[in-house]
């Protein structure tokens, strides 16, 4: 199968291992990929923020780019999201742009939603003997539904012991532009994750998506915490640790 | 109610010092959540009872027109009069002239919303009438002068001691400790006054046009109190809340206890129709309905909208979201908090004194999980914000500068070369500014992101690694940018 | 101004959604025919397991006898001295004025209408009777009319509901049913139906159950044979 890869903003500019990693996960699940060099972002920051016209630009732009392949995968769910739930309803009143948006959203996928569903693959022959917790990201698990996948990956990983954190369901307080006009109280709720993730003892920390991971991430190391945060696809690639 | 919601980061981050206000959000959201589960999960099919509560609003609100009208004839049959109100100052003007005309010189009123709304006590206060709120939690705050905190636990963010204190000090009684014990000295304190108000005033958690019926749903008892006792009984309610039959009725009854508690029914559920039927000894003689507008049909006008109007007002969206938990109910500044009054207050006030609200949000998505009437919350608080944005009919009042640095960034986005050439300057730059991988410092408004956070310094982007990346894997030739 | 305000409104509501056509469809009801009363003879393990979750107190007796002791019972319990009563005839039937007059316990005389809620507010207990019990939720359904004001099951500390074997229902769907057949036979709805689930309770202090807010803070559900009542016709 023909894969786009879709690099995330944020993977591009501060995390490339992670797009690394997801590209190095789909070769050996088999998919032949290719990495459109015009992609720029999904524009869920100008969406999110209230500036449709301008999510609008930024849509048309993603569409042209990403159209013509079979398949289109990402390691992040808000990103996803953005394309499938969104893309249509932005285009609501302009049918043959609504027509290519929902051609595409249909074809979008998150990486472990795309392992798992799509190829079948759950077994990646990963190895990494540690402790981890997964991280639930409210745009993973709610907004995509995608909740068993991570784990049954996770769960074919040799040597990894996964543990649950109490409140999973409950968000990290991130939500992009939210962590900058509100910051004392996304501050205080990722200190509650926090204090939940360190309860559980894991040495690793792992999520389907990065701006959970930097959120979360970024507080603990500013703790002092030793527990490391990983994408998952980095977990993935992982041949013995 | 008085309109704070542009204190709502002030208010916050005081919610966020106040140890005592976190631990009780904290124990009543978690609590509610879980036997709000519990009982979902003991049903035969969840799901399905929640479509049919969605289902039977939009009926409803679909069928406003007619159904109002048959409310309004029943309530009539039934012996009640019906009054409408377009705007707050109408209700209040209606339900105070009746007050007056009466000769009433004390009101008992249960918990409700639309009341607070449309600040009926402060004018039934300003006619000289004694207005008691008799719902526990909303008796404390009244002695204490305060706004509730949550809309089932008005004063969670008061301890036993602070609540003993404040009986001692307005009631005159010794100081008691025990829960038991205060409770006990409320239920004596306002069983004198249910025994002879003149006037009960209540809200309504549903109209039934099929029979003129006004559900109220309560634990304490206060509400049965307050349409029983005074001779008359005056019910506020939002034209949205009108519900089609005695079939919707039901739904209604299994749907809005759980939601809100847990439970599979509240204490008390009283169906009432009319006043007391001639020779009843009990009962209201009396019965007025106020049927308020007050912005709901400009709502109505907006099919995106539409939805905001099918909330029973359970409660349970507050319960689970994570931003609620952490700055309570006095944050949203208004009536209506959490998730639906980030929603609904910019509509039912001038926009730009609420518009943050929409944005106190991170989109989680907790609250539509658990809306009762299936509320697409997320999407609503989406359009809110493109509302007060974009749209010039709503006058926002969003600042320009954070808009226009958006725009900016989208217009770069539709440029590749473009974007990488300023990911390329910008990382240079960085270069400056990180040290051992981490930024020392961040520019604002990122800067509040890096006060607590560490954040990663740029890399090398994907997109440069590419090319090499993808001969190790498939031995091809990567592109290079167009645009 | 009320009737500007009600062409307003409704012009308003009318407009906003494009003029809908009415459709008196939506105003028939669904759930009509037979009530699905529940065998007498059925287990009433959940019921008792619901009242009781709730702080209620449930009594399957089998006869008047046991009535009379229970309500010794309970008299004896709360120190009951003066009593609230219907003016029903399941309660005439049963002779439960009877056993109050033998026991001293002061009958509430509720004959003045204007010294009702006064004289009621005296009472230590209060008796009804009931339409029906839902299995689902340990609830009580009772209405109110002249001879069944409401103020008995609601102003005395402690109330006393009861039921016959047969007025057992299963869900709240069940009562649907039994709603519009007072519609069909009465023509409205009584003038107040409640649905009464446990004691009166509240959590506002610190989270804290507390019982007998304002209403009951005991109460006793009472099933006894159908016979003994016969309550339906």
């Amino acid at each position: 199968m023909k894969v786009g890869l879709f690099i995330p903003c944020i993977v591009e500019q501060f995390h490339p291992q992670v797009g690394e990693a997801t590209a190095r996960v789909l070769a050996k699940a088999g998919c032949s990929l290719d990495y459109p060099p015009d992609q720029t972002c999904c524009g869920q920051l100008q969406y999110k923020t209230g500036n449709w016209k301008s999510a609008r630009d930024v849509a048309r732009h993603f569409i042209k780019v990403f159209e013509e392949f079979e398949a289109v995968v990402a390691p992040s769910g808000s990103c996803v999201a953005m394309v499938r739930k969104y893309y249509p309803e932005l285009f609501r009143d302009d049918p043959r742009e609504r027509q290519r948006a929902q051609s595409l959203a249909q074809k979008t996928f998150e990486l472990t939603e795309f392992l798992v569903r799509v190829l079948g693959v759950e077994d990646l022959g990963a190895r990494w003997r540690t402790k981890a917790v997964y991280h639930d990201s409210c745009q993973v698990s709610r907004a995509l539904g995608i909740k068993e996948e991570p784990r049954r990956l996770l769960s074919k990983v040799e040597g990894l012991e996964l543990v649950e954190m109490e409140q999973g369901e409950v968000c990290c307080g991130f939500g992009g532009s939210f962590s900058l006009q509100f910051p004392e109280i996304s501050e205080a709720m990722v200190a509650e994750k926090a204090s939940h993730i360190l309860a559980t003892g894991a040495e690793t920390l792992i999520s389907a998506e990065i701006s959970c991971l930097m959120n979360i991430g970024g507080y603990l190391k500013r703790k002092g915490a030793s527990i490391v945060p990983v994408h998952i696809a980095e977990v993935l690639v992982q041949r013995g640790k | 109610m008085r309109i704070r919601c542009l204190e709502f980061s002030e208010r916050a981050k005081g919610a966020l010092r106040d140890e005592m206000l976190q631990q009780n959000l904290q124990r009543i959201g978690v609590r509610f959540k879980t036997a709000r589960d519990l009982a979902f999960a003991a049903l035969e099919d969840p799901e399905s009872l929640r479509e049919m509560g969605r289902a039977l609003k939009e009926k409803a609100i679909a069928n406003l027109p007619l159904l109002l009208e048959t409310l309004e004839m029943r309530v009539k049959e039934a012996g009640g009069v019906v009054h409408w109100a377009c705007t707050s100052k109408e209700a209040r003007n209606i339900v105070c002239e009746i007050a007056r005309t009466k000769g009433v010189r004390t009101v008992v009123k249960g918990k409700s919303m639309v009341t607070e709304e449309i600040s009926l006590n402060e004018a039934l206060q300003a006619q000289g009438i004694e207005v008691w709120e008799t719902d526990l939690g909303e008796f404390i705050i009244q002695l204490a002068g305060e706004p509730p905190s949550h809309i089932i636990g008005p004063a969670v963010h008061k301890s036993k001691e602070q609540i003993a204190d404040l009986f001692a000090q307005k009631l005159g009684v010794p100081k008691a400790e025990a829960p038991e014990e205060l409770t006990r000295i409320a239920r004596e304190k306002l069983r004198e006054k249910f025994l002879n108000a003149d006037m009960g005033v209540t809200g309504a958690n549903a109209a039934v046009a099929e029979t003129g019926s006004i559900l109220l749903l309560e634990n304490e008892g206060n509400i049965r109190m307050s349409v029983t006792m005074p001779r008359i009984l005056v019910t506020v309610m939002g034209i949205e809340k009108v519900i089609a039959t005695l079939d919707d009725l039901a739904v209604i009854l299994a749907l809005l206890p759980r939601s809100a508690t847990g439970q599979k029914l509240s204490a008390y559920s009283t169906i009432f129709t009319g006043p007391r039927a001639p020779g009843e000894l009990d009962g209201p003689e009396e019965f007025h309905l106020v049927l308020l507008d007050n912005g709901r049909t400009r709502i109505l006008a907006d099919p995106d909208r539409r939805q905001s109007l099918f909330c029973l007002r359970c409660g349970s969206c507050l319960n689970v979201c994570p931003v609620y938990r952490k700055v309570g109910g006095h944050a949203y500044g208004w009536v209506y908090s959490g998730p639906i009054g980030a929603v609904l207050t910019p509509q039912l006030i001038p926009p730009r004194l609420a518009r943050e609200l929409p944005f106190a949000s991170t989109l989680c998505g907790a609250c539509a999980e658990v809306c009762p009437v299936k509320i697409d919350l997320p999407k609503l608080l989406l359009i809110m914000r493109q509302r007060l944005s974009e749209d010039p009919n709503f006058d926002g009042g969003v600042p320009l500068l954070p808009r226009l640095a958006s725009r900016a960034h989208g217009w770069i986005l539709t440029r590749p070369r473009l974007y990488r050439l300023a990911a390329r300057g910008a990382r240079l730059w960085s270069k400056a500014l990180t040290e051992e991988g981490r930024w020392k410092w961040l520019p604002p408004p990122v800067g509040r992101w890096g006060k607590m956070r560490d954040v990663p310094a740029m890399q090398v982007p994907f997109s440069e690694r590419w090319k090499k990346l993808k001969k190790e894997l498939l031995g091809g030739v990567a592109n290079e940018p167009t645009g | 101004m009320s009737p500007q305000a009600r062409e307003k409104i409704l012009s308003a509501v009318e407009l906003a959604l494009g003029f809908p056509k009415r459709d008196e469809e939506i105003l028939k009801g669904k759930s009509t025919g037979e009530v699905h009363w529940l065998n007498p003879s059925a287990p009433w393990d959940s019921v008792e397991k619901e009242l009781s979750a709730l702080s209620a107190r449930f009594h399957r007796i089998e006869d008047t006898g046991q009535l009379r002791d229970l309500l010794g019972s309970i008299v004896e319990e709360y120190g009951v001295r003066s009593a609230l009563m219907w003016d029903h005839p399941s309660l005439e039937k049963l002779k439960v004025a009877q056993f109050l007059d033998e026991r001293g316990v002061r009958r509430v005389d509720t004959s003045d209408p204007e010294k009702f809620r006064i004289e009621a507010a005296k009472a230590d207990m209060g008796i009804t009777a009931a339409e029906a019990l839902i299995e689902e939720s340990g609830a009580i359904v009772v209405r109110s009319s002249r001879e069944m004001p409401r103020a008995v099951s609601l102003l005395p500390p402690v109330h006393v509901a009861i039921v016959s074997w047969a007025q057992r229902i299963s869900t709240i769907w069940d009562i649907v049913p039994l709603w519009r057949s007072w519609l069909e036979k009465e023509g409205r709805l009584p003038s107040a139906v409640h649905f009464i689930t446990g004691p009166s309770r509240t959590a506002d202090i610190e989270l804290t159950l507390v019982l007998g807010a304002h209403g009951p803070k005991a109460l006793h559900v009472v099933a006894l044979p159908e016979e003994l009542i016969s309550l339906r016709e």
